[in-house]
């Protein structure tokens, strides 16, 4: 599933620690989510609206959760923007928690001072935590086609900042390519990606602790 | 458009609504990023001393009440536009994008300036306690320099002094500012008690522009708020409360405060007692009242506000040039952030530099840190910020009169006239009075010095942005769009996105 492959790109492979910061990992798994239902076919992007175009149940029943919010509001109108600023805050813990029914990782207690503050999700096999980031980083750099499932997986990387981390040393021409990839996605795909990088961007301005 | 009203029912407003900010939390930040002791102890003093006028005291009141008139047209248009934090994207779409790029220059000059003139207050005001109470000997420079290295680091990590620090600091800080307002007041001079100071004579005397600009420089900081408008409960009302509550507030606290000093001294010899003790002036006056232990507390905050200044203007300077980077006015590598911290890195690293050069520059030159550097520095940094307002101001006309958008007349048109006037009022006698203002022989070069760097700066803003126009026309047509912007975005598109802003 994309969203497990964005989650284990932005956390560690071995200690499950973020590799971004808080606020970008939930806007970047949001939108991981919003991907799958717009390769599903459930629903589509434009004009800045996510609109539901079948409401027939996904397989997946995370995925099916997040439809049948989008569903509940369909009269509302938000906008992706909205959307976006919603699912961030649950889909981090959602994805996490459909790796953990899968069995590819462990809840940690994160301690600090004596006090627990936070949990971490230790993948059980770094080997299978480590795979999307080898096989995207490996393709890009050496300027392979990439199939559709690593193509959205490369623009959510872009979109949150992990292609510093993805093609750490690589030289010009590599984010150069990743960038012309990227836009030959279709254009709802773009249009979700457009505004994850624009609210990730406004998220630095609006910093508050 | 959904309005929060209509929306008030949707398990995702709601949501979303639970983790926003109230009208207080707003307050709080810009309150504390405006640092009260600062001005009350160092702004109000130093104003004294080099400008020589009685009437600081009045000026504030005046300021704050011209800056309310402004913040009705400045919050009205924050509803409407996006990268509502930056003057210059108000500038740019009110009035035309060239005027955009000369604003975005001068306000990157500005806030550098009011930064690094801090360091001046900071260091010569940390030096001075060291010595005072514990003996130890150090120069004005090796504190600005450490505190320098504190901001420089905490800069780049991005870690921001925490919320609730600030409110018991900024809490503190306002409690010991009144109490010494009151301690003065209680305790007037031989002279006895007088209201001479706030007498609206002064308004119109001769020098006043030093005055008003001396307040003006207290001032900044407050029109942070609208950089919340997209986190707030109300968007339409928090904001707007948010900043005539901030404005109102440093407005009392410092007019009360200036004039309590007045008082204390008696008004003829206000000016002879801060060129004597400078920014110890008001620690002077309270201590045989208030004992040692509040004086020491006193001075503790007084540190504490420079450096929550310092640290708050540095991630301002570091988000203009964030924003400037991302929409590639300025070069694109400032527009990139820390992965893990979503600090701007590269911003917070060009402030620091520069601030270490004019430092070091200053500590070679052996100039005065408390006249050359906190206010000489620091009011150009106001008047810098002054230019900002004003045109600001004439942009929220040039807005609004191309399209209402449901604005009521007094918010779109009558308001930012009134400000507008108001403010041009005031830059004119400031700039007519810089000599007074910086305390030097009306035909010194400096008193040109300053306001022409400002000058300067707009024309290569304007320059910056003819070029722009013909090199690279999609940067050129995304000035002040912030986040939308098609050129600051990996995707985007290349016919136009439904933009209509990210809080419809």
């Amino acid at each position: 599933m994309l969203a497990d492959d964005f989650f284990r790109l932005a956390h560690d492979d071995v200690t499950g620690r973020p590799r971004l910061r808080p606020k970008a990992v939930g806007i970047g798994c949001a939108a991981a989510l919003l991907t799958e239902l717009v390769n599903t076919r459930h629903i589509t992007v434009a004009d800045n609206r996510v609109t539901v175009v079948n409401k027939q149940p996904p397989a997946d029943s995370l995925a099916h959760v997040v439809l049948d919010q989008l569903i509940a509001e369909a009269g509302r109108e938000h906008n992706v923007r909205t959307w976006l600023a919603f699912l961030a805050g649950q889909a981090p813990e959602q994805v996490a928690h459909r790796l953990l029914r899968a069995g590819h990782v462990r809840m940690e207690a994160v301690r600090r001072l004596g006090r627990q503050t936070g949990v971490l999700y230790v993948p059980l096999d770094m080997n299978v935590a480590a795979r999307p980031w080898a096989l995207l980083s490996h393709s890009l750099r050496r300027h392979d086609p990439l199939d559709y499932e690593s193509l959205c997986l490369a623009g959510l990387a872009l979109a949150t900042g992990l292609d510093a981390f993805l093609l750490d040393g690589a030289p010009a021409a590599t984010f150069d390519y990743l960038r012309q990839a990227v836009g030959t996605l279709c254009p709802p795909m773009r249009e979700l990606l457009f505004h994850t990088h624009a609210a990730i961007g406004d998220a630095v301005l609006a910093h508050r602790t | 458009m959904t309005t929060s009203r209509s929306a008030e029912s949707s398990h995702v407003t709601n949501t979303l609504a639970r983790s926003r900010l109230g009208t207080a939390a707003v307050v709080f930040f810009v309150m504390a990023a405006a640092a009260p002791l600062t001005v009350t102890a160092g702004g109000a003093t130093s104003g004294f001393a080099i400008t020589e006028r009685t009437g600081i005291p009045i000026a504030y009141l005046a300021v704050a009440a011209i800056l309310a008139l402004f913040a009705v047209g400045y919050v009205a248009m924050s509803r409407h536009v996006v990268n509502a934090g930056a003057f210059y994207s108000y500038v740019a779409q009110g009035l035309g994008k060239p005027a955009g790029v000369g604003a975005a220059f001068i306000a990157v000059l500005a806030y550098n300036a009011m930064q690094i003139g801090l360091y001046g207050g900071f260091g010569a005001v940390l030096a001075g306690f060291l010595g005072d109470r514990f003996g130890i000997s150090v120069s004005w420079w090796a504190c600005a320099l450490a505190g320098w290295a504190i901001v420089a680091v905490l800069g780049v990590l991005r870690v921001d002094l925490n919320g609730r620090v600030l409110a018991v600091m900024l809490l503190a800080e306002i409690a010991v500012a009144a109490l010494f307002a009151v301690v003065m007041v209680a305790n007037p001079a031989e002279s006895g008690f007088t209201f001479s100071a706030l007498s609206p004579g002064f308004l119109f005397s001769a020098g006043i522009g030093a005055a008003l600009v001396t307040a003006v420089t207290g001032f900044v900081g407050f029109e942070a708020t609208v950089v919340f408008s997209e986190e707030t409960r109300d968007p339409r009302r928090t904001v707007a409360r948010a900043t005539f509550i901030a404005v109102a507030v440093t407005g009392l606290l410092y007019g009360l405060s200036a004039w309590a000093l007045t008082v204390a001294t008696g008004p003829d010899k206000i000016v002879a007692a801060a060129q004597e003790h400078s920014t110890e002036l008001i620690f002077t006056l309270v201590q045989p009242h208030v004992g040692q232990f509040v004086v020491d507390l006193g001075h503790l905050l007084f540190v504490t506000s420079l450096f929550a200044a310092l640290l708050s203007f540095h991630h301002t300077v570091g988000r203009y040039l964030f924003s400037l980077g991302r929409e590639q006015v300025l070069p694109a590598v400032l527009g990139r952030t820390s992965r893990r911290t979503s600090a701007p890195k590269a911003g917070s690293i060009t402030q620091s530099t520069l601030a270490l050069l004019v430092l070091l520059g200053f500590a070679a030159a052996g100039a005065d840190p408390i006249v050359h550097l906190f206010f000489w520095v620091t009011v150009s940094g106001g008047l810098g910020v002054l230019i900002l307002m004003t045109l600001t101001s004439a942009a929220v006309i040039g807005y609004f009169i191309r399209d209402r958008r449901g604005e009521n007349v007094w918010r779109r048109l009558a308001a930012p006239v009134l400000a507008t006037v108001a403010l041009g009022w005031v830059l004119y006698l400031t700039i007519d009075q810089f000599a007074v203002l910086l305390g030097v022989d009306p035909a010194s070069p400096l008193r040109w010095l300053f306001p022409a760097s400002f000058a300067v700066t707009a024309a290569l803003g304007l320059l910056w942005a003819v070029l722009l126009r013909a090199w690279r026309p999609e940067v050129y047509d995304a000035v002040g769009l912030g986040a939308n912007a098609a050129a600051a975005n990996p995707f985007g598109l290349s016919t136009p996105l439904v933009t209509e802003g990210s809080r419809a």
